[in-house]
């Protein structure tokens, strides 16, 4: 085979070749460089404290409690709206075809809403509820984050219930099986895994946002569980302590990096772990 | 381990005197939008036994079937108009109530479609849905069925796993079973074989035989010598159109219309 072929040709394959290898390795060489200074500084900067005390002021001990609760409470909320509206706008694109047209523009906005810069969405939550309301929330905060989720699972959520061939729809309703039933109980079941792992990348791309929550959560340097005053966080709180001359917020800016690049990594192994079985099947 | 069988399903389409009434399709039309798929059909099937359609593909055998239970209303521009009448009752009625038509007009399709849930509830699943009925009878239901299709001694002590697990022709034995659990009147089979390997071929062929004692079937196949042997009487039809409509071995042996000779003689080309 290789015979065939002449020797430029052979050359320019090899060229090519090796140029593809050496970028490859280039772009991996900068991955594990943020990766290692992660790792390093992450870990040195990462203690028991950090999970017991609140932001301390500049140049004292402290922790990051408060903004890790003010996160996940956040998150949860923002997880919790995007998950049950964006499923039921998927379903009502890949189960309701006939209304094709108002489909049509309902994924147009959708995909407008994916390619959102993020920033774009803090500023429209600004104005829409941390100004008219007087003042950053926590709730301004979680919706932003829905907002951002929200599209993502729209998307990857069509897409597998548009998987789940008509056959198994039409299975159903030949059953005597009411739609909703067929949708609830047999397509959601078919559509499961992928379903999950929407709602899991999801998750992590919402983990890490920063933008959104400038204008809306803002930040708070003791602990607060109340959803109607500004809400501590961790990527505000990296944002803010990274930039800061102080080394004890430069360290828990790093602890805190790598705890959500952990987060991010373990959800992307798990969904890929999950998802797998279906995909075979 | 005999299947204790429940009531053994009346046919519903029995008239007060115990014969069963005919199946009528009456100036049956058929548009996949602007494109006139069914033209004119008037057909009057036994009420008992196995029908069975016959034609070239895309000549419109499943878009026939697809209207015994409505099933095409759940895509846009798709619609019918004449008349199927089933116990006396007009399908296409717009009042008919559609989950109830549904469940006294079963389909079985080309491929195998187990829901995902264990073989056991892919037959109970729809039971339960539809009928109010204990836990007990379920069981007995679901048992009857399985026996039915002849999937029960091969499934018996597997009932939890799930249906994806069985193979191609016992998931499609698994769909007969579900359709038949629920007790309906007329059977539809779409190619119910042609998915399938030669011995779950054997396998339903023997099961339409038996079934159709007991239920009205209307089975589409592609092979002549399985409309042969399951069939009391065969429909041949071309370009949406009917061609011959006559006994089984009448259509077979001493066709009446040369276009019906030339099929059977070259096969679906
Ligand atoms: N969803 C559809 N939209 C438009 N045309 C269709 C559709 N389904 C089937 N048809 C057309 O209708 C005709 C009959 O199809 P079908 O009933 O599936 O044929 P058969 O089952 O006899 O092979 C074919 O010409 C086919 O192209
Ligand atoms: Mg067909």
């Amino acid at each position: 085979m290789s015979r065939s072929l002449s020797f430029g040709r052979r050359a320019k394959n090899s060229l090519f070749y090796l140029f593809s290898v050496f970028t490859t390795l280039f772009a991996l060489f900068f991955l594990g460089a943020i990766f290692w200074e992660l790792i390093r500084s992450g870990f040195a900067g990462l203690d028991w404290s950090d999970f017991t005390e609140n932001t301390p002021p500049p140049m004292t001990d402290g922790g990051f409690l408060n903004a890790l609760v003010g996160s996940l409470i956040m998150t949860t909320i923002a997880m919790s709206l995007a998950t049950v509206v964006g499923v039921l706008v998927a379903t009502f694109l890949s189960e309701f075809r006939k209304q094709a047209r108002l489909g049509s523009v309902v994924r147009f906005l959708n995909d407008i809403l994916l390619s959102a810069p993020s920033i774009i969405i803090g500023l429209f939550i600004y104005a829409l509820l941390v100004v008219p309301f007087g003042g950053f929330s926590g709730i301004a905060g979680s919706i932003a984050l829905a907002i951002v989720a929200l599209p993502m699972i729209t998307r990857t959520c069509e897409d597998v219930l548009r998987i789940v061939p008509d056959q198994l729809r039409e299975a159903g309703i030949a059953l005597g099986l009411k739609r909703s039933t067929v949708t609830l109980r047999i397509i959601y079941r078919s559509a499961r895994a992928g379903m999950v792992t929407a709602v899991l990348l999801a998750l992590g791309r919402v983990a890490g946002e920063t933008a959104p929550l400038l204008f809306t959560a803002l930040n708070n340097s003791g602990f607060s569980a109340n959803l109607f005053a500004p809400m501590p966080n961790l990527p505000v709180m990296i944002y803010q302590f990274a930039m800061s001359p102080y080394e004890n917020w430069k360290e828990l800016a790093w602890a805190a990096s790598l705890l959500i690049t952990v987060f991010i990594l373990a959800l992307n192994v798990f969904s890929r772990v999950i998802f797998r079985p279906s995909t075979s099947s | 381990m005999n299947a204790t069988a429940p009531d053994s399903p009346a046919l519903s389409h029995v008239s007060e005197d115990g014969t069963p009434t005919p199946v009528e399709v009456e100036n049956l039309q058929f548009h996949y939008g602007s494109f006139h798929a069914l033209k004119d059909l008037n057909l009057r099937f036994a009420g008992t036994g196995a029908t069975a359609l016959i034609g070239p593909s895309g000549c419109g055998k499943s878009t026939f079937l697809r209207i015994f239970n409505r099933i095409y209303e759940l895509y846009p521009g798709q619609h019918a108009e004449g008349s199927i009448r089933i116990d006396g009752e007009n399908v296409l009625d717009p009042h008919t109530d559609l989950n109830e038509l549904r469940t006294k007009v079963g389909m079985v399709f080309q491929r195998p479609t187990p829901f995902p849930m264990s073989i056991f509830e892919n037959v109970a699943f729809a039971v339960r849905k539809v009928q109010r009925i204990g836990k007990q009878e379920l069981a007995d239901r679901v048992e009857w069925s399985l026996s039915k299709a002849g999937l029960w001694e091969e499934v018996k002590d597997s009932l939890r796993k799930p249906g994806s697990a069985l193979s191609g022709g016992q998931q499609q034995r698994l769909c007969i079973a579900r359709t038949i659990a629920l007790q309906p009147s007329v059977l539809l089979l779409d190619e119910p074989t042609s998915a399938l390997d030669p011995y779950s071929v054997q396998k339903v062929e023997a099961l339409v035989e038996e079934l159709k004692n007991e239920f009205k079937i209307i089975i589409v196949t592609h092979n002549m010598s399985q409309a042969r042997r399951v069939s009391e009487e065969t429909v041949f039809m071309v370009r949406g159109e009917v061609v011959e409509f006559a006994p089984t071995r009448e259509l077979f042996d001493s066709p009446r219309e040369d276009r019906t000779r030339a099929y059977l003689q070259v096969g679906d080309l």
